[in-house]
């Protein structure tokens, strides 16, 4: 025995139909975002994981050596000795031959001017006050430091640096009675004054 | 051709329900996946500023290690060449001390100026430089000076040895300024030093934080 299916409302039957295909594209679209949002989450989890893993270790084996490092008893000493030494060098290498800077004034200088004080900058720039019996004798020390090395003095060319440059003259004052004259004189020394060489 | 057009379904009271139905579900699983979503959006968020932080921790921390990895390797070798400074480690010391040291300083005038010939009157430090160094500890990065000042008597080729003395110091020592003065017929010199010293060296390591 047969039974034949009528469908008497294809309209409703249509309409339900319908209404299971968007329950259906709904529900696969949720759970097709929800798929991708929570695998985005995994794979930022893995990779967090990961690098925790790895930091880990790492800071294990930074511990290790830190342990090493420190096991060396004498090394506080012989770091410090090892960074003295280098700025030792430095400071030799930089330290200016004031010595030097005499006997040039010595060899230069016209009887009769003397210096009050010398004051000397980290940059070599020299400030001397200094005193002479007259003006003449102070434009002849200028005029003779100009010339030192290049055309007065032993083994002076013409080709040689000048032992001072940048030579200024300021504040000449005759003080009167037999105070003579005073002066302020700036100058900055030449390598070769300043290493002495 | 005219356009075939649906009949309309006749909206019945089940109809109706079943629509309502259907709309209800949908937007309860819209709602579910949004709030998925949203709280996938929010870890993720934190995620990401974690994996950065860690990828900056990793490229220092490997840094760090490499450094000490390397500073391991160079360790027995730094330690071999200080002992075999025997007596230069103390000469070291001395030439740059971890403190000014004043004392030393006045001992080291005192022999430059009797080598020299000269009379030494006075050695005081420099009020400035001695109320910073109590105060402040050295930097082990570079030198700090240490400002003094001596007086000596002399005649001028004994206050030029003087001078030469200065720059022959193991102590390195540079004139800052020297003021001159004679009265009958001797020349008072008073000069100005510096003079340096240095911290230990840091030997910890170092650490930082990373934003």
């Amino acid at each position: 025995m047969s039974a034949a299916r009528l469908n008497l409302a294809p309209e409703v039957y249509q309409s339900s139909q319908r209404e299971k295909r968007r329950r259906k594209i709904a529900r696969a679209t949720a759970i097709a975002v929800s798929v991708i949002a929570l695998a985005i989450v995994g794979v930022g989890l893995v990779i967090a994981g990961g690098q925790k893993l790895y930091l880990d270790r790492v800071n294990g084996q930074i511990k290790d050596s830190q342990t090493k490092v420190k096991s060396y008893t004498d090394l506080q000493d012989a770091a410090t000795a090892q960074q003295h030494l280098k700025t030792l060098n430095d400071l030799t290498q930089s330290k200016a031959r004031f010595s030097k800077f005499f006997e040039v004034l010595q060899e230069f200088a016209p009887q009769g001017v003397a210096a009050t004080k010398i004051t000397i900058s980290e940059s070599n720039a020299i400030e001397m006050t200094g005193s002479a019996k007259s003006y003449d004798l102070v434009t002849k020390l200028v005029k003779a430091l100009e010339a030192s090395n290049t055309k007065i003095g032993k083994n002076s060319a013409a080709t040689n640096q000048p032992f001072f440059s940048s030579i200024q003259l300021s504040d000449v004052t005759d003080n009167g009675g037999n105070q003579g004259i005073s002066f302020k004189l700036t100058t900055l020394m030449s390598s070769e004054v300043v290493s002495g060489k | 051709m005219a356009n075939k057009k649906a009949p309309e379904v006749p909206k019945t009271a089940a109809v109706i329900k079943r629509e309502a139905s259907a709309n209800n579900y949908i937007a309860l699983v819209s709602a579910m996946a949004l709030v998925i979503v949203l709280v996938s959006g929010f870890i993720a968020k934190g995620l990401v500023n974690s994996i950065i932080l860690n990828s900056q921790l990793i490229l220092k921390q490997n840094q760090a290690k490499a450094d000490l990895d390397k500073k391991l390797q160079d360790i027995p070798t730094l330690i071999s060449n200080y002992k075999s400074l025997g007596d230069k480690q103390k000469l070291i010391i001395h030439a740059l001390p971890t403190t000014p040291d004043f004392p030393q300083l006045v001992s080291i005038t005192q022999a430059m100026s009797s080598n020299a010939g000269t009379q030494l009157k006075s050695v005081s430090p420099s009020v400035a430089t001695a109320e910073a160094a109590s105060g402040a500890p050295a930097s082990s990065s570079g030198p700090s000076p240490f400002l003094y000042s001596a007086e000596i008597n002399g005649s001028y080729s004994q206050i030029v040895q003087f001078f030469k003395n200065i720059e022959l110091s193991a102590r390195p020592m540079r004139v800052v300024s020297s003021d001159f003065s004679s009265a009958d017929g001797v020349l008072k010199v008073t000069v100005v030093l510096s003079s340096y010293y240095q911290d230990k060296a840091k030997i910890d390591d170092e650490t930082g934080t990373i934003k």
